[in-house]
């Protein structure tokens, strides 16, 4: 399907489409080939046809495209209470249900320093991360990596468990990159999988690098006093709305 | 179609499930551990019928008239005292477990407990107005044991006791009623004759005042009235004779008059007098032997004997002073040894004799005798009125007496009614009081022949206690019920806690109130392979688990507890015999 050119930062993207299209993808970023067992392995559900779940996240998908283009806005941040409540697993099928539609291209950036899962989901090969780049020790575009099959979708992940993640995530380098994501391309939406909030205040002293915050809250996990603390903690920002994961009973507001 | 709140229900129980299963298994495996655990205990029962008595009541009131319904409760209480429980624990080691925790008394309290008594009535018609009421016609005596030989044996000295009691009981009470009604009997009628004497004595005390006898009182006292009067009036009569007298006497010259032979004697005392004269002159003249002597004597002898001796003495007198005088004139003449002289002085001795003999019967007289019959005869009439009078006198004073007597008897008669009232009340009151009495002991000595000969209302053995082969508790299957019921509630009660203290969000609907909106969207809980396979090794190890543990709990309880095939044995007989 006609898609945008890749995702390339360090090059100038190739401006012919059809070219790109006809010959193998430019080796800017990286094409990681996934099989679709392996998806569905890993809980990526959007991609498969006629999967109910794909529809759920395909409707999710229209209305934080609705919110984000009625205010203008590009970024998106994901982010829960606590660990484990899912919030890796909606990002990243939020991000290929995106990806997934004409008219978006998608840059998916795993900000769980502490516990990164992007590239797990996408049983991506070791290689550089994010806080390979921000240590300066890679290029942005040795970090990059496109899954195949998904032309919209950039991923950039975080290989490795990186214990001092607030110390990197507010130094000057993440923001620089975070303005520079933003600004580089202006109909890209940039999905950002944060940490959860109570466990560190990582998350925190990023949201402001964002325009919008999607809370992901887990059926029979989430205590509701977690739940309003999180919520607390997101006041000021511009929540525009909560995903029930896990739920016995799918739902979905109209 | 589900309302949501009902859906919202079973999402919690499917939530809860793990909760309300373990807890519900966890109670039923108890309540069936101690279903099958329970000694079996064997009820053995008898039941006593109460029989009519042969003798049909109206004609023998029983004595006995209390409800049976009472009576068979204070024969209860008369059998089932600690005395009696005591000795029938140490009979047959009851609760034997026990005796040395705690004391007989508080093990016969539990024995008065576990022995039952219930009765047994039945509707019966009233022959007399139709109406049904329930009576009483039977009870039931039951007692539980671990061994049916031991429940039979304690019912079986129950029922002894009961029946024993409930003989001595109605003998008793009947023997009490006559001998109670015989005391009652014996000093009512003492206290009737004691009123009787006492009414004796008060008739004899009041006789004139009596209401009887007042008419004739009233009577007495009109006659003694008359008679005083009469009295009275005659006294008045002879006293103005006696003042007519006394004038007469006072104008009388006492010695005046004729005393010779010649004048007519008109009364015998005069004849008597005059002839006593002559007699004594003649005497003196011709001595005693003269034939005209002998002659007049003769003739002062009957005039004595019709006049009655009563002059007697005067004309004794009379005649001696004659011959002393004769005999003075004769002395003057002649000397002591003149014949004439001799016999004057033998006449005067006679006389003188005779006259000492009738010395103490006259009244004394006076030596001087008045010689004329006028003033005689008026002094004999005064005489005799004075004494009329004094005789009348006392008449008057006793007919005074007796109207006194008759006139107070008659004026206590009004309280003398109304005392004799009082005692006549009492006595009519007691008398009727004993006839009663009296009846009713004949009643009651009836009513208690009919009970020495057993004729009465008596007890009687219908069931004689039973020899249970079936054990009466525990109701396994009930129980079974039961653990199972309680299983599930506390299992649903359990799953409410958790839910009540679960504080995690379930559900779009509850996260849409918490957060005032609902969510975008809600996803599935999305497994793979993994986890199933996953899910499925957690499985089969929680049953090798389970299996694993129950194996060895079965051993172990083989070797600490009891065998398996005992056990096993134990289990099917206790199942089978439900």
């Amino acid at each position: 399907m006609p898609d945008k050119s890749p995702v390339s930062i360090v090059k100038t993207g190739a401006a012919d489409e059809k070219a790109l299209r006809q010959s193998v993808p430019a080796p800017r970023t990286k094409s990681i080939p996934v099989a679709e067992e392996v998806l569905r392995e890993n809980r990526i559900v959007a991609a498969t046809p006629g999967d109910e779940r794909a529809d759920l996240f395909r409707i999710l998908r229209r209305q934080i495209l609705q919110t984000l283009a009625r205010n203008d806005q590009r970024t998106l941040a994901i982010t829960s209470a606590k660990p484990g409540e899912g919030k890796s697993l909606v990002s990243v099928n939020l991000a290929v249900s995106l990806a997934m539609d004409v008219n978006q291209t998608i840059l998916l950036v795993d900000l769980d320093l502490r516990r990164p899962r992007v590239h797990e989901y996408f049983s991506l090969p070791p290689g550089r991360g994010l806080p390979d780049y921000l240590a300066g020790k890679a290029e942005l575009s040795d970090c990059l990596v496109r899954p195949a099959g998904f032309e919209r979708l950039v991923v950039l992940p975080s290989h490795g468990h990186h214990p001092h993640s607030s110390e990197i995530l507010s130094a000057p380098r993440m923001r620089n990159l975070a303005e520079e994501l933003k600004s580089r391309y202006q109909d890209r939406i940039i999905l950002y999988d944060l940490p959860p909030l109570l466990a560190t205040d990582d998350a925190l002293g990023f949201l402001p690098q964002v325009e919008a915050v999607l809370l992901v809250v887990a059926e029979g996990d989430t205590r509701q006093p977690e739940l309003e603390r999180a919520m607390e903690l997101l006041k000021g920002t511009n929540v525009i709305g909560t995903v029930l994961n896990r739920a016995h009973e799918t739902y979905y507001s109209y | 179609m589900m309302f949501k709140e009902q859906k919202q229900h079973f999402q919690m129980l499917r939530r809860r499930k793990w909760q309300i299963i373990l807890t519900a298994l966890a109670v039923f495996v108890v309540t069936a551990a101690v279903a099958f655990l329970l000694p079996p205990l064997y009820e053995s029962k008898a039941t006593i019928l109460i029989e009519e008595p042969d003798v049909p009541s109206d004609l023998v009131k029983s004595t006995i008239s209390s409800y049976v319904d009472q009576r068979i409760q204070m024969i209860n209480q008369r059998v089932m005292t600690t005395a009696n429980l005591i000795g029938l624990i140490r009979k047959y080691n009851l609760y034997a477990g026990d005796w040395n925790t705690h004391p007989l008394t508080e093990l016969a309290e539990r024995l008065r407990k576990d022995i039952h008594m219930d009765l047994i009535s039945a509707d019966i018609v009233d022959p007399a107005n139709g109406r049904t009421s329930k009576a009483t016609i039977a009870f039931s005596l039951a007692y539980e044991d671990e061994k049916p030989i031991v429940a039979q044996n304690v019912v079986n000295d129950v029922v002894s006791l009961y029946l024993n009691e409930n003989l001595r009981d109605r003998r008793e009470r009947a023997t009490q009623t006559t001998t109670f009604l015989a005391s009652e009997a014996d000093k009512l009628s003492r206290h009737v004759l004691q009123l009787e004497a006492a009414m004796a004595d008060f008739k004899a005390k009041y006789a004139g005042s009596l209401p009887d006898d007042l008419t004739v009182t009233m009577q007495s006292v009109d006659r003694t009235q008359r008679d005083l009067l009469d009295v009275q009036r005659r006294m008045e009569d002879l006293q103005q004779q006696r003042t007519f007298l006394q004038s007469e006497l006072a104008s009388t010259d006492p010695y005046g008059g004729p005393t010779s032979s010649g004048q007519a004697a008109t009364s015998p005392q005069e004849q008597l007098r005059i002839s006593q004269t002559d007699l004594a002159r003649l005497r003196a003249l011709y001595g005693n032997n003269h034939p005209d002597v002998v002659k007049l004597k003769r003739q002062v002898e009957g005039l004595k004997a019709a006049v009655g001796g009563g002059n007697d003495r005067a004309a004794l007198e009379e005649q001696y002073r004659q011959l002393k005088q004769q005999h003075a004139v004769l002395r003057k003449k002649y000397s002591d040894a003149h014949p004439d002289v001799v016999a004057l002085n033998r006449q005067i001795a006679e006389v003188k004799k005779e006259l000492d003999q009738t010395k103490d019967t006259d009244s004394s007289d006076k030596a001087q005798q008045p010689t004329n019959p006028n003033y005689v005869r008026l002094q004999t009439q005064l005489e005799s009125v004075n004494s009329e009078l004094s005789a009348l006198q006392k008449q008057s004073a006793a007919i005074r007496e007796t109207l006194a007597k008759y006139e107070s008897a008659a004026a206590r008669a009004p309280q003398v009614e109304k005392d004799y009232q009082v005692l006549a009340r009492d006595h009519d009151a007691s008398l009727t009081q004993l006839q009663d009495i009296r009846s009713k002991q004949t009643e009651a000595q009836l009513a208690e022949n009919v009970e020495v000969e057993r004729k009465g209302e008596r007890f009687t053995i219908i069931e004689p206690p039973s020899l249970p082969q079936l054990p009466s508790k525990p109701n396994r299957p009930a129980i079974l019920l039961l653990g199972l019921v309680f299983g599930l509630a506390a299992g649903i009660g359990m799953g409410f806690l958790a839910e009540r203290l679960d504080d995690r969000i379930y559900g779009a609907r509850q996260l849409g109130a918490v957060l005032g909106a609902p969510p975008l969207i809600a996803v599935p809980i999305i497994r793979t392979e993994a986890d199933i396979k996953r899910t499925r090794t957690r499985w089969t190890a929680a049953s090798a688990v389970v299996v694993g543990g129950s194996v060895a709990a079965l051993i172990l309880i083989h070797l600490f507890v009891m065998p398996l095939d005992v056990l096993w044995a134990v289990a099917e007989r206790r199942l089978a015999v439900m």
